[in-house]
């Protein structure tokens, strides 16, 4: 028999101004079932709660329904409550007489008597709810960092300190990412790698990390606290363990090439590491540009090395990992000067990006420091800096702001300065965008003290004009046509989501933005989540950002991973569906319409071992309830708990007034 | 090939240099091209401002004779190629413009046929292959600058024709004959034809510059496809010249006459003859 | 200079007539200066493109349509073509010289005698007769020899038709009428008064 408990909330006045509670509770106390009907100005407070706790227990109540907000609000805080008082959680439904009545009418007549159709209607699906358990599945402690920049690492660090192993990979043969790349960093005009290559020699000699570079993700199984992923290890020709990193080899190799590292400004070698401090310092072959494995010749390497760690015949090795929890960690690229037609196209040698200026002006760069430009080494004495190259241009590139260019166009007119002080630094602006701690001091500190021009205009076209480049912007401020013969030309161009990515998150089973910007469950609340459970986002793979906020959200990520491997247990709501193997065929449309791949075929056999039939079995662990596999079987042999055709058509009955 | 030509206005009267070259080429190549009977003016950039109904109907007078002769059109002059898409463009959208139009002109017309440059025509359709099977004389030694000038390129969207910021269909003709297209960055700034005859001095202004840079980077002489562009480059050189107080002394070819010249035809077939700016020196000490 | 956006502008109203007339938005225009930067024609004019658009978007009309700017707008579409923001300043440009003509602003114009000339030319003889066009618009621009010594050059070389060619002139003439009438249909919906080209 039914002993049904009825509280219909005031929520002060946001119910109770177009709904009559009092008149709802007594209406509602006359329907078959309902032992108890009341009403309360705030339910969701402590002693709202207590009301309910005492009312499941002084009156034997079988079921609950609490009329107020919407569930997303307090279905948790209700149901704990009545898991408090004894009873299991699922008998307790909420009727939403707030969002979906009282805020949407302002007629108290029609208010009252919706709210009174809608809880009635919750009243028959709890007379048919049936009680359910919460789903434990066991979680593997283990992490996987996606992405070996300063936002991989750090989420590394993290998750180690944690005591949790954590697997960093990378794709490229050394960690660091584009910090590595950098001369000083804003605001505090740090050498950029005296500050990241601690940290990369930390996270080397942290025995819970493990480090594996030029390797990729193949292939991601399972769910949260429980995947397997298979990565590939690269051929790199060289056995990372027994090379020391004595660096014979790249001394002798004959091949150069344009050094990725340098941004193309430098050369490196066929068998090269991609800078001194990379991490691990070990070389792998450039299989495209080394005479041994493209036309069989030379071979110098292999013959020097002197611990023989050298090998042509390398392939690459697929490794599996069980992984608990995924922080994707995948950074950016710049776009290229080629990209723009009113630049040139990428053919003026002068005419660069600012990761190449970075290369040029850093001491450890492939000029040493020696700030020359690179068509004919000359020491520019007018650089005109450009921003928004690419950004904020709908009509022919991307609609979005890159967010750290304003800053670092002004830290690189004062990286200028200080190398040619008596050069002249000009640069092109729509605005200024310096909003962090710290920041708009540091720009006008480079307007005011270092001596740059800023200059509000876009630039409409650079070209080359016999040794110089002659650059066509405006000056919106004063309403003028401004042209500067420049030596050097830096465009801040657009960063962009590294080449890949759309493969990975699709890999991973993870949602992108039009450009390829990885997306946040939530963008304000549940920033370092994607939406699919147990794997995190952090830094530039979602959208530009900067060092200082890409660190945070590594630190978050981090502790994100760790909350979910702490437990030994994962809990889940019991809301899935269930097969009633009895009546079912084994047609498979469940299984085919599944989003979550959560059904799969189970066989049935005798106790000889023969096969008797197939029919459908959902994995708890990977069903969501979303329901789409219910409608689906044509002999409604699958149901979503919680949520059953049973409970639902109750539901739609009262509505109709037809129970 | 179903194309009929349309010359427009300048090719018929201040330009018949280029409508005689490309007569001569487009029989030379024998793409079974005539021209198109019953044309008028397209009404080119004068009409526009002041009377944006008569700039689109006048075209539209011209696609319903290609329409009729069932054929699609070929243009030389790039402002006759806008206008004709313009008017093609305002037919195809069903909605206030198209219903005026229809008015003015009095009845329907339909506009489906194709509208190309014969460049496009030469580069995609025929092919260079094809073009190089049948030249003769090589142009080797000239370094050339294409100048394609605002209007072929701009805007994008209307015709459809290639890069803006850096076209290279006259650049892969030319190359095709053996002469240097030179890599130069003023292919498509305007020389302000549509002042040339109102604001003279603005189009010397401007002209110059493209004149200036073309020298810069090594331009012996310049290849373009836009009467109007011609005629302000080699028209007016000398002009600009004694304005400025700077020698040029670039022949302005057009790149049919080019063409031409490497299918070994007579160069006073090409109106070779008719340039302000003499060509035979330059070409007498290339050896052709 | 001062602007009293209570009573001073026609906001609105102003935005709407140059989007019919341009079919484009000047709201999107974020004032970035690229269009200012390209123009080759900025060196003469008055108030740069970008200010045009500016002033545009808050609607203070009379600077724009008696400025020169408007009328050294030579169309190159290098403007547009690089807008950020795919405003067609070229188009405004266009809808702004024939708001300025409707309005009997500026009718004196070097430009407008040349289109008037080239106008007349197309109504008589169907075809452009440029000697008629540059006498036509010798005689009304008052400067009778301007571009006089080409004369002799292209007849030496043979660049051009004394003698002018006939094409559906009647046809054309009669366009022509339909299209004032139609001009002047769509001016009285709008609630202004035209003033006839011819």
């Amino acid at each position: 028999m039914a002993r049904i408990g009825v509280f219909v909330c005031w929520c002060g006045s946001n119910i109770a101004e177009t709904v009559d509670v009092a008149k709802a509770a007594e209406v509602i106390a006359k329907i078959p079932g309902v032992v108890l009907s009341v009403d309360y100005k705030y339910m969701c407070s402590d002693p709202g709660q207590e009301i309910v706790k005492q009312a499941i227990k002084e009156h034997n109540l079988t079921g609950v329904v609490v009329a107020s907000c919407s569930p997303r609000m307090h279905e948790k805080t209700f149901r704990k409550a009545a898991a408090d008082a004894g009873m299991n959680p699922y008998m307790l439904e909420m009727a939403n007489i707030r969002e979906q009545c009282s805020w949407v009418h302002d007629n108290k007549k029609d208010g009252t008597q919706k709210s009174i159709d809608l809880i009635r209607m919750m009243v028959e699906k709890v007379k048919r709810n049936k009680p359910l358990q919460n789903i434990k599945i066991p979680v593997t402690r283990k992490a996987l960092v996606i992405g070996g920049g300063v936002t991989g690492i750090q989420a590394a660090l993290d998750i180690a300190a944690g005591g949790v192993p954590v697997i960093l990979l990378e794709k490229d043969m050394s960690i660091g990412g584009h910090m590595s790349k950098l001369d000083e960093t804003f605001p505090t005009l740090d050498c950029s790698q005296c500050i990241l290559t601690p940290k990369m020699v930390e996270v080397a000699q942290n025995p819970l990390v493990t480090i594996m570079t030029y390797s990729e993700l193949e292939k991601l199984e399972g769910f949260i606290g429980n995947f397997k992923a298979t990565i590939r290890k690269k051929a790199r020709y060289v056995d990372i363990d027994k090379c020391t990193g004595c660096g014979t080899c790249w001394q002798k190799c004959p091949v150069k090439v344009p050094s990725e590292f340098e941004q193309g400004l430098g050369v490196r070698k066929a068998i090269y590491i991609p800078f001194p401090q990379a991490v691990p310092s070990r070389p792998r072959i450039d299989a495209e540009n080394c005479l041994k494995l493209k036309e069989g010749r030379c071979g110098i390497c292999a013959k020097i090395c002197p611990t023989q760690c050298i090998s042509y015949e390398d392939k690459d090795v697929l490794i599996e990992e069980e992984i608990g929890a995924i922080v994707v960690a995948t950074g950016y690229q710049l776009m290229p000067t080629s990209a723009f037609g009113e630049y040139g196209y990428g053919k003026y040698k002068d005419v660069v990006t600012s990761l190449q200026f970075e290369r040029m002006v850093c001491a450890s760069g492939p000029t040493l420091g020696d700030f020359q430009r690179p068509s004919d080494g000359k020491k520019p004495k007018t650089v005109v800096f450009v921003k928004c190259v690419g950004s904020r241009d709908p009509a022919h590139y991307y609609s979005y702001c890159s967010k750290i260019c304003c800053m670092y166009t002004a830290k690189q007119t004062m990286l200028f300065r200080h190398k040619v002080h008596d050069g002249n630094a000009y640069v092109f602006y729509i605005d200024i965008r310096s909003n962090g701690k710290n920041y708009e001091e540091f720009v006008r500190r480079a307007q005011e003290e270092d001596g740059a021009q800023y200059i509000r205009g876009r630039v409409s076209a650079v070209y080359q004009d016999g040794e110089d480049l002659v650059v066509e912007g405006a000056d919106t401020l004063t309403n003028s046509q401004v042209k500067i013969r420049a030596d050097l030309v830096v465009l801040a161009t657009a960063m962009e989501p590294p080449k890949g990515i759309k493969e990975l998150a699709q890999k991973l089973g993870i949602g992108y933005d039009q450009f390829g910007w990885l997306t946040e469950a939530h963008p304000k609340l549940r920033p370092v989540e994607s939406a699919t459970a147990g794997i995190f986002l952090a830094g530039c793979a979602l959208s530009p950002r900067d060092i200082p906020d890409s660190v945070s959200e590594a630190s978050g990520a981090a502790a994100k991973v760790l909350g979910l491997v702490s437990k030994d247990e994962l809990e889940k709501e019991g809301v899935v569906a269930k097969v009633r193997e009895f009546s079912c065929t084994g047609c498979q449309n469940c299984i085919r319409v599944c989003p979550y791949t959560a059904i799969s075929l189970k066989d049935i056999r005798d106790r000889a071992g023969n096969l008797i039939r197939q029919v459908a079995e959902v994995n708890p662990g990977l069903c969501t309830g979303c329901g789409t596999c219910t409608p689906s079987c044509p002999s409604r042999s699958i149901d979503l708990q919680g949520f059953t055709d049973d409970e639902l058509y109750a539901e739609i009955n009262a509505m109709a007034e037809l129970i | 090939m179903n194309y009929a030509y349309y010359p427009g206005c300048s090719l018929e009267s201040t330009s018949p240099d280029f409508n005689e070259s490309t007569k001569a080429i487009v029989d030379f190549l024998g793409l079974g091209i005539g021209e198109l009977p019953d044309w008028v003016c397209c009404g080119a950039s004068s009409l526009h401002p002041s009377d944006k109904l008569m700039s689109l109907a006048l075209p539209s007078l011209t696609l319903e004779s290609a329409n009729k002769e069932q054929k699609d059109i070929m243009v030389q002059c790039p402002a006759c190629y806008a206008h004709l898409r313009e008017a093609q463009e305002a037919l195809s959208h069903e909605g206030h413009e198209k219903d005026d139009l229809v008015q003015v002109i009095g009845r329907d017309v339909p506009a489906k046929m194709k509208i190309k440059h014969l460049s496009e025509i030469l580069l995609n359709e025929v092919g260079i292959p094809a073009l190089q099977e049948k030249m003769v004389k090589k142009l080797e030694g000239i370094k050339i600058a294409s100048y394609y000038g605002c209007v072929i390129v701009r805007p994008k969207k209307l015709m459809k024709y290639d890069d803006p910021e850096n076209p290279m269909v006259m650049d892969q003709l030319v190359s095709a004959t053996g002469a240097q297209s030179i890599d130069w960055p003023f292919k498509t700034k305007c020389c302000g034809a549509g002042y040339s005859i109102s604001k003279t001095e603005v189009t010397l202004d401007l002209t110059y510059e493209i004149l200036s840079q073309a020298k810069k980077n090594g331009a012996e002489a310049i290849s373009v496809l836009c009467p109007l562009c011609h005629i302000n480059l080699d028209l007016r050189q000398k002009a600009i010249e004694q304005r400025y107080g700077e020698k040029f002394n670039l022949p302005i070819f057009y790149y049919t006459q080019l063409l031409g010249l490497s299918f070994g035809l007579d160069p006073k077939k090409l109106a070779l003859d008719r340039l302000f700016v003499n060509p035979f020196p330059l070409l007498k000490s290339k050896g052709i | 200079m001062q602007i009293n956006l209570s009573k001073d502008v026609d906001l609105l109203q102003f935005g709407k007539v140059l989007k019919q007339e341009s079919e484009t938005d000047v709201r999107k225009c974020y004032q970035c200066g690229k269009c200012t930067a390209g123009c080759p024609l900025n060196y003469l004019m008055d108030i740069s493109p970008s200010q045009v658009i500016r002033f545009c978007q808050l609607g203070i009309k009379e600077k724009v349509l008696n400025s020169k700017t408007i009328w050294f707008c030579i169309f190159c579409d290098t403007c547009s073509t690089r807008c950020p923001q795919e405003v067609d300043i070229k188009g405004v440009m266009d809808g702004l010289r024939r708001m300025a003509t409707r309005e009997g602003v500026q009718p004196k114009a070097q430009v407008r005698n040349l289109e008037k000339a080239f106008a007349l030319m197309i109504k008589m003889f169907g075809r452009v007769y440029e000697p008629g066009v540059v006498a036509g618009y010798n005689f009304m621009s008052g400067n009778l020899f301007h571009d006089v010594i080409l004369f002799p050059l292209l007849l030496i070389k043979r660049k051009i038709n004394l003698k002018p060619h006939f094409k559906k002139a009647g046809e054309i003439r009669g366009m022509f009428k339909r299209a004032e009438k139609v001009r002047k249909e769509r001016a009285s919906e709008k609630g202004k008064e035209v003033v006839a080209h011819e």
